[in-house]
């Protein structure tokens, strides 16, 4: 079920409904059962996944708190981590190891293995992420497991964030959705703003920037230079207007029902340097990866440097990986992270005087800091927009190499991307005087009557899925 | 740097004329008024208006009053690319137009209503003669050609925007959709999605908006903005030719770019597609037979007039054995068909179904003589 479908604001309204009118004990049920409905929807059968996974942590996390043996906590640890990571590889990483090790087998002149050919369940990078950090927390005392099995289910099936985040914590959502939240007037209000601001993000602009992106990257080989580039540039906004819409509707959708969800995005395109850009671009998953596996390995080490780049550098490849089972997505991990490697050797670096920016603290340090982070966050982007590493090598290769010549076919995307930057610095400056609140009831009416208008007249006749949905 | 949605918190209770919701309704209920007493019904947009031929209907039902009480008499006209008049820089020009301009003029006027398309599938005829059942009107005039009947169209309900899923907006037409082979594509979203764009001024009111965009645009940067996917290809007239061809220029295009494509089609009836056609044929008639009968309106079934002496012998031979077949079967089920094609002389096409100026006044005349001949 679409998030931008009216099937599924009917859905919504009779569950929102629903909720208020019935008692919290069969209120919560409505939930879980709406959850697992928009979960089942497109494929009933993975919402046996989405059980197997709540049950397994479910029951090891009772266990590990209920016992203290070190050794036998670990092991109920490597249960849930077993089954969970299991579960993602067999249905998200199979058939790309599957495929790699043909290769090597065709070297070896040895008979390939049949791939599975398994479709990939939407969402189950997210919710295994989620019930995993409940069970690693529980096993780090961090957190208490609950008794109540609906309710645990309802935090890891929670159909807002079910399918592409953001990815929550127990000791933040499982609070929330054990009693019954009371939203405001206020709660609704903001809840539906937030959810139309998202829908105009994504059917508005995203979609519309990826009318080019797909014809550009398809024949990235006879592109010219600036083509290439504009189409590049467009990718990025569609992907974080694409992403940052999803996120505005699922947090604006939790809080039309009283819950709040963590923010994903905090204007990532005006980070300073990389490790800044992680810090603002899903950020939930960012957090994930720092508190579970960077910290696991060790973190950052004021004596080990070497080790520190390495751990920096492991963990991008995973969050690359954890995007999708392909090389570009690999790459994708591996720049990143050697790109904040190269920072942090760069700022560290014992010629210099201090530890602080890199362009020190004068007034055109920070423009310049975000254009370099910009140029570099683009760049890398190259590989996340392209299928293939061969397409992202064309088109990097084509922008330095390829004619200097513009085709007028693109201008309106020009014209879009140069509003968007100007809009996101705008934003990212003077956020204080955005906030729409502030703003009297009619004034705040209109915009969202602007917002309907923009979302029926502007959106373009084919309306794509959430790029995150893949993932 | 806070958050990209960070929020003050309100205080106090708001009261209704200070909650967002109130004034967001009533604007939208202001809009709703605006745009029904300011968006115009068309039901012949100009050159300029039209822009792309392809994506703007002439007379389809959003741009005409569709369901409003009538005094006069109704004739629907439902065509191909030859009805629309595809070649006409303004739907005046058209025969249906020229048609329209006479028929208003008698005692009692008779209004006609050009719903044609190019390249009208056979889904798209099916949903079109559910929708003229249900507009009560007085006559219908299927005016098609082979090609217009395909099996493979009558399977595909497009959901990406074109004007079928536009139809089958309507929920008055959805229980009809529920017995039909053309609706198993159509989802419950597109039919909501189409039902809100169709029945809301406000919904309406995207035509003037995206013809404002078309106006701006050259058509290939229209296609990327846009966005008109189609799921079947179709080349947009460059708008600088709509206005500018002559009957002549038209020809020699004609022969240059579209001949062979054509007459490929016309040669393919004698090389497989005559017996899945009339197929096709045997299964949607019947039961568009039954509508018309049921439900009081009188119909023709006209095969398209086309310029029998550009056909190679073999393939006239082909064309010709199809329309007869396919009259036995329309005779069959009590339906009524005419053959005009001798009637237009060759002087008058421009290509091999498409009309010059004096050709669609030709084509006028006969449709008018026909519809006085049907009408009570």
């Amino acid at each position: 079920m679409r998030f931008h479908s009216v099937v599924f604001f009917l859905f919504f309204g009779v569950v929102l409904l629903l909720r208020h009118l019935l008692p919290w004990r069969v209120g919560r049920l409505v939930l879980l059962a709406a959850s697992y409905t928009f979960y089942g929807a497109a494929n009933p059968w993975y919402c046996l996944l989405l059980f197997s996974s709540t049950a397994v942590d479910f029951v090891v996390a009772q266990r590990i708190h209920a016992n203290d043996d070190a050794r036998r906590r670990r092991r109920l640890l490597y249960v849930s981590l077993a089954v969970n990571l299991g579960l993602l590889g067999v249905f998200k990483y199979a058939d790309f190891g599957i495929a790699n090790l043909n290769v090597l087998f065709g070297w070896l002149g040895a008979e390939p293995l049949e791939t599975l050919g398994w479709l990939l369940p939407v969402g189950i990078s997210f919710y295994t992420f989620q019930t995993l950090s409940y069970t690693i927390d529980v096993y780090r005392r961090q957190t208490e497991p609950t008794r109540d099995f609906a309710g645990f289910a309802l935090y890891v099936a929670y159909f807002p964030q079910l399918v592409a985040g953001p990815i929550e914590r127990a000791h933040r959502l499982l609070p929330q959705l054990l009693t019954k939240a009371a939203p405001t007037v206020q709660d609704v209000e903001l809840g539906f703003q937030r959810v139309l601001w998202g829908l105009t993000k994504k059917l508005v602009l995203a979609d519309r920037l990826g009318l080019m992106v797909a014809p550009v990257y398809g024949a990235a080989s006879e592109q010219p230079a600036p083509v290439l580039i504009v189409a590049t540039l467009c990718f990025s906004f569609q992907l974080y207007l694409d992403f940052s819409a999803y996120t505005d509707i699922a947090i604006g959708l939790a809080r039309m029902m009283g819950v709040t969800l963590c923010e994903n995005f905090r204007w990532p395109f005006l980070a300073r340097n990389p490790s800044d850009f992680w810090n603002r671009w899903h950020m939930t998953l960012t957090q994930w990866f720092r508190d579970y596996v960077y910290l696991s390995l060790g973190g950052t080490r004021r004596r080990a440097p070497v080790l520190t780049l390495l751990h920096l550098v492991t963990v991008m490849t995973l969050v690359g990986l954890w995007h999708g089972a392909a090389w570009n997505f690999v790459a994708f991990g591996v720049l990143s992270g050697l790109e904040i490697a190269g920072y942090t050797v760069l700022r560290t670096a014992p010629w210099r005087r201090s530890r602080g920016p890199l362009f020190g603290n004068r007034w055109w340090s920070t423009p310049l800091a975000v254009l370099c982070a910009f140029f570099t966050i683009n760049m890398t982007m190259v590989f996340f927009a392209s299928d293939s590493l061969g397409t992202a090598f064309d088109v990097i290769g084509g922008m330095f190499t390829h004619a200097w010549q513009w085709q007028p076919v693109y201008d309106v995307h020009l014209k879009i991307v140069l509003i968007l930057i100007a809009v996101h610095v705008w934003h990212g400056v003077f956020h204080e005087a955005r906030e729409e609140r502030t703003l009297p009831a009619p004034v705040r009416g209109a915009f969202w009557v602007a917002m309907v208008a923009a979302i029926t007249w502007a959106t373009p006749q084919a309306t794509q899925p959430f790029i995150y949905f893949q993932f | 740097m806070a958050s990209e949605h960070t929020a003050h918190q309100p205080k106090g209770r708001p009261g209704i004329l200070h909650s967002s919701f109130t004034w967001f309704v009533l604007m939208l209920l202001g809009l709703e008024w605006l745009a029904a007493a300011n968006v115009p019904y068309h039901n012949d947009p100009t050159a300029a208006e039209v822009v792309r031929l392809e994506r703007k209907r002439r007379g389809w039902p959003e741009y005409v009053a569709g369901g409003s009480e009538r005094e006069r008499p109704l004739v629907v006209i439902i065509s191909n690319s030859q009805g629309y008049g595809r070649e006409m820089p303004d739907a005046t020009q058209t025969w249906a137009g020229q048609l329209r301009a006479s028929l208003v003029q008698r005692d009692p006027p008779i209004d006609i209503e050009n719903w044609s398309s190019a390249g009208l599938h056979t889904g798209e005829i099916e949903l079109l003669s559910m929708q003229a059942v249900e507009r009560r009107a007085d006559l219908v005039l299927y005016i098609l050609a082979h090609r217009n009947v395909d099996l493979k169209g009558y399977v595909t309900l497009n959901t990406v925007g074109t004007d079928i899923s536009l139809l089958a907006g309507r929920p008055s037409l959805w229980s009809a959709l529920g017995d039909s082979e053309v609706g198993r594509r159509a989802d419950w979203d597109d039919l909501l999605t189409r039902a809100i764009l169709l029945n809301l001024q406000f919904g309406r009111a995207r035509m003037p908006v995206l013809d404002y965009w078309a106006k701006h645009l050259t058509n290939a940067q229209e296609e990327l903005v846009l966005g008109h996917v189609r799921a079947q290809e179709r080349k947009p007239i460059d708008k600088d030719e709509i206005e500018t061809l002559t009957d002549e220029e038209m020809r020699r295009a004609w022969e240059k770019k579209g001949k062979a494509s054509v007459f490929e089609r016309v040669a393919r009836l004698h090389t497989g597609e005559f017996e899945s056609r009339l197929e096709t044929l045997r299964r949607v008639h019947p039961p568009l037979q039954r509508r018309h009968d049921a439900n009081g309106v009188p119909y023709l079934w006209i095969w398209v007039p086309t310029d029998v002496w550009q056909l190679p012998p073999e393939d006239l031979a082909a064309a010709q054995a199809f329309r007869a077949r396919g009259s036995e079967i329309i005779a069959a089920s009590g339906g009524r068909t005419q053959e005009w094609s001798e009637r237009v002389p060759s002087d008058q096409f421009i290509s091999l179904n498409h009309f010059t100026r004096r050709g669609h006044a030709t084509m006028a005349e006969l449709v008018e003589e026909l519809i006085l001949d049907a009408l009570p």
